[in-house]
């Protein structure tokens, strides 16, 4: 049976190579459409690194207060 | 329309802009030819059979970190598919200046190739997967 192709999905990085990726210059944050290797190509490359979660409560928990 | 000299094609590779290393740019739009000539004329007839599309790039080498070995040595070693899109400007896309996209794959690639005392550049031919090149004017 053929294996199932891997369909792309959106992920987070950060620019962190010299070239522009996805429109995005080094230290800017970029959302692109990718399949794992195609991640692990960009990574391996040094174009991206994963983009570090944001770590804040989120707006809901304000309002209650 | 006006005629267009090329200056500013924008061409990105896995998602990167790679318009300050190339310096040569070919879309090749292609169907196999699929004899189908018989005895009802004087001459050959054909048919178009299955595309076989391909962007030839001319890189200018660089081994630095994220420019142009870092990013097509792991194409071509993990044998992924990834997109390539190439716009005769880097303006937006439009019925002027269109995009040309596919899925492609890295079957062969010279990290070096060149005589002594000249620029090093790699032709790299990028064959596209399935549904081959696509144009997009919006």
């Amino acid at each position: 049976m053929r294996a199932r192709k891997e369909e792309p999905r959106d992920r987070e990085f950060e620019v962190t190579g010299p070239k522009v990726v996805g429109g995005k210059s080094r230290g800017e944050r970029v959302t692109l459409c990718l399949t794992d290797a195609q991640e692990y190509a960009l990574i391996q490359a040094g174009h991206v690194k994963p983009a570090p979660k944001v770590d804040r409560p989120p707006l809901a928990a304000n309002e209650e207060g | 329309m006006a005629k267009i000299v090329l200056r500013s094609c924008d061409i990105v590779v896995n998602g990167v802009n790679f318009s300050d290393h190339i310096s040569s740019v070919e879309i090749n739009l292609v169907k196999d030819e699929i004899e189908t000539t018989n005895f009802s004329g004087q001459g050959r007839e054909r048919v178009a059979g299955l595309k076989d599309d391909s962007f030839v790039l001319n890189f200018q080498q660089d081994f630095a970190a994220g420019e142009v070995d870092a990013t097509l040595f792991p194409l071509w070693d993990l044998e992924t598919e990834f997109t390539v899109v190439v716009k005769p400007t880097s303006a937006g896309v439009s019925a002027s200046n269109p995009s040309y996209t596919g899925t492609c794959i890295l079957l062969e690639y010279q990290p070096l190739s060149g005589d002594v005392g000249s620029l090093s550049e790699t032709d790299v031919t990028f064959p596209t997967q399935r549904t081959g090149i696509t144009r997009a004017t919006a």
